[in-house]
């Protein structure tokens, strides 16, 4: 890149709303994490509402095909993707909770994360 | 009043969703308040316009021509992710010389990567998500 690139590193939110299977929403929203982490953003991903079932193990050979992003899910830790952040209220409106989840992460409050969104320059929802 | 820099990050289907209509509008409206639409960055299936062989019907809004529009009168950038490129078949002049095909990106785009996008949160005031 031409640009002179400035030495600034801007907070940046992604949060995912999708579940795993039907779309790449996930795949996409792991890619840009990825990307703004590799140019040392400060990248937080959020899982909240349906974007929670992206968190737990699906059968290795699914007959739903690949559109799961667990394993690359796993790549965030390796780039420097440190905050990994589970909405509460969406596990527990889907009866579920922290056990059993495949990626480790801090499960908030709706009001945490709204506070959290807050110290944000960017946030992009996939 | 100053003008803000603007990025547009597109992610919306051109042909099925609402969201880059609403992307054109936005960009209008902003550069008409006066600000400035630094980049369209384009991923995901949002590439899916800057197919030159698209033939879109007469009734309905002809993207591609709008877009390449807001970037000759305006000087944005039109910039698409290149990983999503390659997947939806939409070629560049290099990339079609490297796999022997013939290119079919429209005038006016070029094809970058996901760094563009981080970039654009560096270097604009704001940078607006269309997802769909």
């Amino acid at each position: 890149m031409e640009r002179e690139n400035p030495v600034t590193r801007q907070a940046i939110s992604i949060i995912i709303t999708t579940p795993p299977h039907g779309s790449d929403a996930a795949s996409q929203a792991l890619d840009t994490a990825l990307a703004c982490a590799a140019f040392e953003q400060d990248v937080s991903v959020i899982f909240q509402d349906d974007g929670i079932w992206q968190l737990f193990a699906q059968p290795i050979d699914s007959p739903l095909g690949d559109r799961c992003a667990l394993a690359q899910f796993k790549l965030m830790e390796l780039y420097g993707v440190n905050r990994v952040l589970i909405c509460a209220a969406s596990l527990a409106s889907a009866k579920l909770d922290q056990t059993g989840l495949a990626l480790s992460g801090t499960t908030l409050s709706r009001q945490q994360i709204a506070e959290h969104l807050a110290t944000q320059t960017q946030v992009w929802v996939y | 009043m100053t003008g803000k820099r603007f990025a547009l990050y597109i992610t919306a289907n051109p042909i099925s969703r609402q969201g880059q209509l609403s992307a054109l509008r936005f960009a209008q409206a902003a550069v008409d308040a006066g600000h400035v639409v630094t980049r369209i960055f384009l991923a995901g299936e949002a590439v899916l316009v800057a197919n030159a062989q698209i033939d879109t019907p007469s009734d309905e809004p002809q993207l591609q021509d709008r877009w390449q529009a807001l970037a000759s009168q305006h000087g944005s950038e039109l910039l698409l992710c290149s990983a999503a490129a390659q997947r939806y078949g939409v070629i560049g002049d290099t990339e079609a010389k490297a796999i022997g095909r013939e290119s079919n990106l429209a005038t006016g785009f070029a094809i970058s990567g996901l760094g563009s996008l981080v970039e654009s949160a560096l270097d604009c005031d704001r940078v607006i998500h269309f997802p769909g």
